[in-house]
Parts: C-alpha cells; structure tokens; sequence
C-alpha cells in the first residue's frame, strides 16, 4: 500500500527524545556564559569592597551589593544549567523529558525505565509526527521540550508576546514564543518555540489531534493556573461529556468492525466485501456442487511481505467424484481445490505475478480463512502458475482463454473475450495460410501470453514473444521459427502443453520491463 | 378455432397483450413459436413483434430482441398468408416488391379488407392495425393512390383527413379491448396533430393514461404515476406506482424506492426503499430505472443506508451504473479507488473519477490534495494539492493534510 503521509523529516530509526536530551549540551554555553558573567561580577565586587569606603555614598554601597549578589545570582544559574545540561545528556532517565513522559503514564511510580518511556514517544513520533519547528505532534503524544500525552491534555494555549524592556535610555525587545499544555493532573508542559509562524499550525494541529481540549489564548493562563478545584473537576466532567458524544458518533458512522478489506467474489460473478469463513465456505460449496469453479478473495490495500505485494488470492474448487446428491461435508472431503496467490514482485516491475497451491479442500479453507485476516501463506511447496493453468486445462477439456486478438496481412483487427480451441486453431492455421499476420493469445490470470508475428520481406521467419512464470519471477522470451512451428507452439500454449528447448530462445526480459515502466 | 385467429394466437394475444397481469407472457410466446413453426403466418407476425424489442412488446414479458429473426419472421409471415403480416412488413418497411409478390394475396386492399373485416369483429390487434394503417399513411400504398390522384391539393387533403381520422376510433377500440399500445399513438395523435391536416387537441390527451392505468395497464399505471410526480402529488403517485410494480412493471420498484428513500407521499423508510432497488435491479435488460436502481443502491451500500455496510457491492453496482453512461456515482467511485474499497486502491483512477465530481464535495476535495500534494499516481504538484485541500475547508483530515504544508517566504508552497 503507497503511504497517503508525508515524507517525514526524518529517518526511520531516529531516537527524537534522546535527541531532545542530547541537545542540551547546547546549554553548556550558555552555562559557561553565566559563569564568565558571575566571575565578572565577582571581580569586580570584590575590587569594590577592596576600596576605601569612607567617602562613599549609598549609591556605591548599592553597587556593591549589586555585584556580589550578582556575582552570586549568576554563577548558580551558571551551574545550574551546566548541571541541568549535563545531566539530560548523560543521564536521560533523570531529565525534564523523562519526568514530564513519566508524570502521564498511569502510575508514574512503577514506570519503565527511560529506554521504554523514549521509545513509546518516538514510535508514536515516528509513524504519525508532524513537526513544527521543534515540536513534534504525533497521534498519541507532542514531543517539545517537555512531552505531553494527547488524551490527558485539557488546555492548551499559545503564547506570542513581543516584551519591552526600558534600560536607561535603551529599549530592548524580545519575542517569547511558547505552548504551554495543561494536563488532567494540572501539570503544566511548557515549549519554547524559535519560529512564531509556526505556532498557530501548532496549535492547529493539537486542536485536531485532541479535538476535545480546550484551546485558549495565553491571557487565560493564569487563571486557569487559579482555577479551585471545584472549578476543575467542572471542566474535566464537560471534557468527559464531550468526549462521550464525539466518541458515539465516531461509532454511529464508522462501520462496525468491519475492515473490509477483502473482496470476495463468488463463482456467479457476484461479490460482496462482507466476508467471513462462512462466506467462504459457500463460495467453496459452490464450486464444488456445480462440479467445478473459481471463486476469488482480492485485497483492496495490498499486502507488502518481504518486497512483494500481495494483491489477492484465487481458488479453483472442483468435485469429479461420481457420487449422486453428495452431501456438504462429503464434497469436503472428497473435492480438490488450487489455490492461486497473486503478487507484484518488485523484481517484475508492476507486473502481476502469483505462485500456486494443489491441496485438499479443507487446507484450501484454512488458508483463504488467514488470508481473509491478513495472513500471507507460506510460500514452500507452492508453485509458479504455469502448471496451475496446465491442471486446470486438462481437467477442463473446453476452456474459455480470456483473450485471442488476431491481425490479417492488411490490417483487419478483432478481438475476443469468448472463444473455444476451435477458434485458436483457426488462428493457428491461419498463420500457416498467411490469413493471419499477428495472433496474441492470453490465458487465464492475464500474464502469461504468446505473440505470434508473421514474417516480413526482410525475414520471412515468425516472430515469436512468450512470458514464462519462474518461481522468483515473471520472464519474457522470444525466438525466430517456421510458421509451421508456431503455429504448433500455439497450440502447444493453449493446450498447456508448452514445454520447448528455452536454451534457444532469448530472454529479454529486462528490456520489456524498461518498455512497461515506459508505458 | 378461434374468433379471428387460431386457438393458440389468441391465447397468445391475451397473454402477451390482453391480460398482463395473467403473468404467462413466456407462455404466449412459446404458443406463438410452435404455431409459427407448424405454419401459422399470423402466429409468425405477432411473434415478430415480440422479437422487436419494448416499442412492440411489454418490457415486463422479458422477451429476447433479435432483429434479424424479427425481420424472419415477418417475411415468413406474409409468405404463410398473414394479413396483419402484411401489414405490419407495409408499416416496418420490409414489404419489398419481391416479397409483395410472394404474398398470397391479390393485392394490400386485399389483405387489408382481411384485417378490417376481422377488427370489425372485435379483435384489438386488428383494430390496432388497422388504427395504424390510417395514422401512419399506409392507406396510401394500400389504396394506391397518391396526389397525382387528385384534381387538387384540397382535395388530396380532404381524402388524407378523412381517412386518417379514421385511426381514433379504432385506436380507441383496441385500446379498450386491451392493446395498451393504442394509448401511446393516440396520445401522439391527440397532442401533435398531423401536419396541417388535422389540429392537436392535447386536452383530449390529459387523461389517457390515467385511463389505461384505471384499466390495469402496468405500463400506464407506471407512466400515469410519473405524470403525478410531475406535479408533485407524491402519494397518488405512489399508489400507482405500487399498482403497477405488482403487474410486473419492474421500472416501478425505482420509483417506489425513491419516494421511500426521500420521503415522498411516504414516510421514510431507506431499508424498504434498499429492497425496492433490488427488486428493480432484478430487469434483465439495461434500462434508465434498472440503472437508477443501481447508483441508488450502490450508496446505500456505501453509505450503509438502510443495508449493512458492503463496499464491494457497492462498487460493483456503481461501476454498472457509470458504465451506463451515468455521472451519479463518480464522487463514491472516486472514493472506493482512493481507499481501496470493494477494488484494488488505485491514486490514479481515483483521481480520474474524483476530476470529474461536478459539485462541491469537501471529501474529494480532500482526496484530490492528497493525491497531488503526495504525487499519487501523477507527479506531485504541492501547489494545487494545497488549492484542494483549502477547498475542502473545514473538512478535518483536509485541515490535518494542510499542516503538512507551508508557505514559504516568498509565498511558495513547501512541505514541512
């Protein structure tokens, strides 16, 4: 199945929280920028209380303490942060990340160690994140700089505030960009983001995420802070009310727990996607009462296992037994059933490919039963789809190929859906008769063909294209004959019979494919 | 012996026309082909007609249309001595000078008087024959006279008048006598006139088929309820409607199921109205209400209107009904491409059906910017996916694809 997501910003394996904590080393700077600061202050504190202070005024005396405290102030901030920098770093199960995960698991006390927590976060990151600026939102969780669980979210506001501040003569401006998440424990989750642009898609993207929370402007924030309890436990029973309604009405539309998925289609050409083993089995009756028939189970989203998809599964259901009015369980018993499981190889470019399987009935009924739930067979014993064409050739003496096209010498075309060996051998006496120019023939499954071209005046021979199905793939091969010799080949391939020297003939597989993807 | 015709093809007649709601159509044609076979050229006439298709025959009899064995059998039919055969070959154009020549007869007024003496007697395809000889001019050939016969262009009128006034009551004859077929001409006669010869009375026309339903015509019952519908009187409509879906008239169950889908002379009931849909799908022949019944059905299906949720038959009906040139379904069909329901997923067939949505619809619009924006099965062209998916407004997976996307600088649209 193609995604419908986005390219995601990253790759696959990434850890988005180790990341996150790691990242805090950027903080070093900033720590060391404190440090040099308080030192400063220090300095010059200390130089300061070194001078003769009998002339001082109270202004210097301010200065001072300025200095000290100062010196002070910043050198803890400057510690704290390296602190804080090197422990989320190297020791992520302590870090503001792994405490703001661990306060929303149900029982915070016995959770999982930061290995577990960061991996849950990035799985969810991984499969469904949508980044803004550094925020991540996935389906379960919003990864910033702390981590919040979507369904426990309640509030959520957006803060964007341009700050003046006065220093003397001089105006400093600063943009704060911020989300903050109110959590149904009133935590408080805060991220700071560094592109104001990106906060309103943010923001967005939480409203449709947690569509029953409640997104407000950041001017609110501290009165839901305030908020009593009583005025809480309100606000959490009109989030519950909420939730209840959206929730019935997902159930109301959506289809009752039904993927449907499979199409099945039945020996009468009728089809339903309702399917279920019961289903299935009357398929399989079907066939077997009629004495034989094809019914099918096909995917609408494909299958992909180990490069392949796997688009559907067909099954040829026969009963030859000479019994009068068998009973149900009896054609069980006794019938026979091939099952044909039809793939895109990668290998093949886009081309249908399949394997087969001759088995007894009931195994045939357990196998399109795990099919029915997403189960791909698997493949030992099975077999490329020639022989399966063959035995149900054999065992049907007037099949119905579902394709013959024929061309005459001046370019008269016709085509048919529904013919018998009859008309194939009319078109194979036709390419000795010079009646027929170019005979393409399709058999059943629509992979395996033969395209006969008559000669030309450069060469006089036929030419002589036919695909082949080899168990790891879908082959194509030409060669030069007699019109005699293909004529028989012909029929040789409408019979099931098909079997020449292929040493003699070329493959060419590769370029038909370059040819395919072309078209 | 019968009254005007043997045993067998006035049986014949009164299951194939006469008594619709008798049910033994099927019955009546095998008659007429054993009759035909043994040499019966009147049998090998009105079994011609069964083979013409619903403009001769009831389409609720279900027969099979063959021209070729159509055109057969109505030269068998003049061969074997059929007088309405001959009529009928004059009036479809296949009495050529040969096979006129090869009629028992000495010449058409020969055949005709046959025919004319037997509607005398009261026989509705006779009648309706004969109705037809006038109203469509093949007086003219039978009488063998043309203008030149006449002194003047007045005069030729007047014989052209009077003569093809004669088909209205005739036509009435064999309608009351059972040909509902008459109806249809007369109504034509009634509301166009003929040429300038004689003048349209359309309000003679009103309540013809308002007749042939009170006589137990499905088929008017069925045209009389559309007449009703027409002028919004849903419940009268309705009546007949039912009326006529119990004589056989399939086209009806269309009908009936959409008064109940919609709520029209009935109260709701889409499960009911699913059920009328599958009985009219039961037609075996294609026709605009088995195709109705199709694309309603086929949502119902989709939607799990009044059914169970079933993908597959849902497009399977749909992809009837699309396939019989109709547009009602191209938004589902687009859809069940997109997300492989009830067929294979398929971006660019999807695309295909969802372009060709004509309305509004917020869904597709959705699905049309996934695909662009994505490069679905065509390359990918962000901009327009995006015109899609602002389109869709607020459609919430339309606004959830839309954060995939942002604007640059410069005003470009770029995935994030």
């Amino acid at each position: 199945m193609e995604s419908t997501d986005g390219k995601r910003k990253t790759l696959p394996d990434r850890s988005y929280c180790l990341e996150k904590t790691r990242g805090r080393l950027l903080s070093l700077w900033l720590a060391l920028l404190l440090l040099f600061l308080g030192m400063s202050a220090g300095v010059y504190g200390w130089m300061r209380m070194g001078e003769d202070r009998s002339a001082w005024d109270y202004m210097e005396y301010i200065k001072m303490a300025i200095g000290c405290l100062g010196a002070l102030f910043l050198t803890v901030s400057g510690i704290w942060t390296a602190f804080a920098a090197l422990r989320d770093a190297f020791w992520p199960q302590k870090s503001a990340l792994a405490r703001s995960i661990r306060s929303q698991l149900p029982y915070p006390d016995s959770a999982p160690g930061v290995r577990e927590l960061f991996a849950m976060v990035d799985q969810d990151i991984r499969q469904n994140g949508q980044w803004f600026d550094k925020v991540a939102v996935g389906k379960e969780w919003v990864l910033g700089d702390m981590a919040s669980y979507l369904p426990r979210v309640r509030v959520f506001f957006g803060r964007d505030e341009i700050k003046t501040h006065s220093l003397g003569e001089r105006v400093n401006t600063s943009r704060i960009v911020e989300l903050y998440i109110l959590d149904d424990r009133r935590q408080c989750q805060i991220t700071t983001l560094r592109n104001p642009g990106e906060l309103a898609p943010l923001l967005d993207c939480i409203s449709l995420r947690a569509p029953d929370a409640l997104r407000r402007p950041y001017s609110e924030y501290a009165s839901w802070c305030q908020k009593t309890d009583m005025e809480w436990e309100n606000m959490l029973r009109e989030y519950r009310v909420k939730q209840g309604k959206r929730e019935l009405e997902a159930f109301r539309t959506k289809d009752a727990g039904m993927d449907q998925n499979v199409t099945l289609t039945f020996p009468d050409g009728s089809v339903t996607s309702r399917v279920t083993p019961e289903r299935i089995r009357e398929a399989m009756l079907q066939c077997l009462k009629e004495g034989e028939g094809v019914f099918s189970l096909s995917l609408g989203r494909p299958i992909e296992k180990n490069g392949c998809r796997f688009t559907g599964m067909e099954c040829f259901a026969a009963f030859y037994e000479d019994m009068e009015e068998p009973e149900d369980q009896e054609l069980e018993e006794l019938g026979e059933a091939e099952l044909l499981l039809k793939m895109i190889s990668p290998g093949a470019g886009e081309m249908q490919y399949g394997r087969t399987l001759q088995t007894d009935v009931r195994t045939a009924k357990r196998i399109l039963n795990a099919w029915l739930v997403g189960e791909v067979p698997e493949l030992d014993g099975w077999e490329a789809p020639q022989a399966y064409v063959e035995r149900r050739q054999e065992k049907n003496r007037e099949p119905l190929p579902p394709h013959l096209r024929l061309m005459t010498p001046l370019g008269v075309f016709q085509s048919h859906d529904r013919f018998t060996m009859e008309d194939v051998e009319v078109a194979a006496r036709g390419l000795q008769d010079g009646s027929y120019q170019t005979v393409d023939l399709t058999l059943p499954g629509g992979y395996l063909w033969m395209r006969v071209q008559g000669g030309d005046k450069s060469d006089g021979r036929c030419r002589i294209f036919v695909t082949r199905a080899d168990p790891d793939r879908l082959r194509c091969f030409r060669n030069l004959c007699t019109h005699r010799q293909a004529a028989g080949w012909l029929m040789e391939f409408a019979r099931g019979t098909f079997r020449p020297d292929w040493k003699e003939w070329k493959d060419y597989t590769r370029q038909a494919q370059k040819e395919f993807k072309k078209k | 012996m019968g009254k005007c015709f043997s045993d067998e093809v006035e049986r014949a007649l009164a299951y194939i026309y006469y008594d619709l709601r008798s049910g033994r159509g099927a019955e009546g044609f095998k008659l007429l082909q054993q009759a035909s076979d043994a040499g019966d050229g009147d049998a090998s006439c009105i079994l011609a007609r069964c083979y013409c298709g619903n403009q001769y025959v009831w389409s609720g009899h279900d027969f099979p249309e063959d021209d070729d064995r159509a055109v057969m059998l109505i030269h068998r039919a003049v061969e074997q001595g059929s007088g309405i055969g001959v009529l009928v070959a004059l009036r479809t154009g296949e009495l050529t000078p040969s096979l006129e020549k090869k009629m028992p007869f000495s010449s058409l007024q020969e055949a005709f008087d046959d025919v004319l003496e037997k509607a005398r007697e009261g026989d509705a395809f006779c009648q309706y024959t004969v109705a037809n000889s006038y109203f469509w001019w093949d007086f003219l050939r039978i009488q063998g006279k043309g203008r030149e016969a006449f002194s003047s262009e007045k005069e030729y009128k007047e014989y052209l008048r009077m003569n093809i006034s004669q088909c209205e009551d005739w036509f009435w004859k064999a309608f009351r006598g059972g040909m509902y077929f008459a109806a249809n001409n007369l109504n034509r006669f009634y509301s166009e006139g003929d040429e300038d010869i004689i003048a349209p009375r359309p309000q003679l026309a009103k309540d013809l088929f308002l007749t042939g339903a009170q006589m137990g015509y499905p088929i008017h019952q069925w045209m009389y309820g559309q007449d009703l519908e027409e002028q919004k009187k849903y419940e009268e409509a309705l009546h007949w409607y039912k009326l006529g879906a119990e004589g056989g008239q399939l086209e009806c169950w269309f009908r009936i199921g959409r008064a109940y889908e919609l709520g029209q002379g009935v109260e709701k009931d889409e499960a009911y109205a699913a059920r009328c849909y599958e009985k009219g799908l039961t037609q075996k022949k294609d026709s605009g209400s088995r195709i109705g019944c199709a694309n309603r059905l086929g949502a119902f299906y989709y939607d799990g209107t009044g059914v169970e949720k079933d993908y597959a038959r849902a497009f399977q009906l749909m992809k009837y009904g699309y396939d019989h040139n109709t547009t009602f379904t191209v938004c589902y069909l687009g859809f069940c491409y997109f997300r492989g329901q009830g067929t294979q997923q398929d971006y660019g067939k999807a695309r295909e059906f969802l372009e060709k949505v004509s309305w509004n619809n917020k869904e597709a619009f959705y699905m049309l910017g996934v695909i662009y924006g994505q490069g679905l099965g065509v390359p990918a062209d962000i901009k327009k996916g995006v015109e899609y998916l602002q389109k869709a407004g607020d459609y919430k997976e339309a606004r959830e694809e839309l954060l995939k996307y942002k604007k640059t600088l410069f005003g470009k649209w770029v995935r994030r």
